[in-house]
């Protein structure tokens, strides 16, 4: 099972290698694989603790539709919302709320957190593992109750995370 | 240069025009929101609409421009989408270390009175 997990990283290295070379020569063939497993090496057996999971077409798929649905959806209209209140058109309540979770895995917590961060409006400031709690630091911040919070804030993630991460 | 060319053009070069104004935005909003926490808000603006689009933006019009061998604009596309790729995962470890920081030092956050008149 380990070893899987170092090779999850080994391919991820090479494709990731080959992507930002664009080109196929007999010394990238060479070097590739060779820098890809002292990558694998160092960080594999950390990284990867379930290497059914990442090495998962399905996931993949799932995790390839939600970076498109968040890039084409999500992210304008969180960028259009704050711009709209720095330019003054729309007033906002900046304040930290707590918002629950009920993820399993640290991938999930932590895909969870850079989407929230990532969308302007909201950021997770803290996180408190044991109470399951990310502490959000909100422009629109109307509400505290924990419900209509995560609704607002995590409820459009959650599904596209649980599927990518957790089931 | 054909139809398609073209339109990967426009499509390109809209997303970095968009991409100037997020920074444009990002700028305001740093001057303009009253405290630490409200400014990050602003400087994601810049790091994902203003960086990140553009990336993708650059890697899109590569597409319409005349001349070039695939191979050619595949050397300059897929680095892209990668940094682009790498800008997304890493821009908010950055905001969250900074944000804890900030946090756990005891800085209040912001608030706003109720009626208050809007700076």
């Amino acid at each position: 099972m380990m070893r899987a997990g170092y090779i999850a990283v080994w391919l991820a290295g090479i494709l990731i290698y080959f992507l930002i070379v664009a080109r196929i020569t007999l010394f990238d063939l060479v070097v590739a694989p060779i820098i890809s497993m002292v990558a694998a090496l160092i960080v594999g057996g950390e990284v990867v603790k379930k290497p059914g999971k990442a090495l998962s077409p399905k996931r993949w798929l799932y995790g390839l539709a939600y970076t498109l649905y968040y890039l084409l959806v999500v992210e304008p209209a969180c960028h259009l919302r704050v711009a709209s209140m720095v330019l003054g058109l729309r007033d906002y309540m900046p304040d930290i709320v707590e918002v629950p979770f009920d993820y399993r895995t640290d991938y999930a917590v932590a895909a969870t957190a850079n989407s929230i961060t990532n969308t302007p409006g909201t950021i997770v400031v803290d996180i408190d593992p044991e109470a399951k709690k990310y502490f959000v630091h909100w422009l629109e911040a109307y509400t505290r109750d924990p419900r209509i919070v995560r609704e607002k804030i995590i409820m459009v993630f959650d599904k596209w995370i649980k599927k990518i991460f957790e089931d | 240069m054909g139809l398609g060319g073209l339109v990967l053009t426009i499509i390109g070069g809209a997303i970095i025009f968009i991409g100037g104004l997020f920074d444009l935005v990002a700028a305001l909003g740093v001057n303009k929101f009253p405290d630490f926490y409200t400014r990050l808000h602003a400087v994601t603006i810049g790091a994902i609409g203003g960086a990140v689009y553009p990336i993708i933006g650059s890697a899109i019009l590569v597409f319409g421009v005349p001349g070039l061998s695939l191979s050619a604009r595949l050397s300059f596309a897929l680095p892209m989408l990668v940094i682009a790729s790498l800008i997304l995962i890493t821009a908010p470890t950055g905001s969250h270390a900074v944000a804890r920081a900030a946090y756990r030092s005891g800085l209040k956050p912001y608030r706003r009175i109720p009626g208050e008149v809007k700076k």
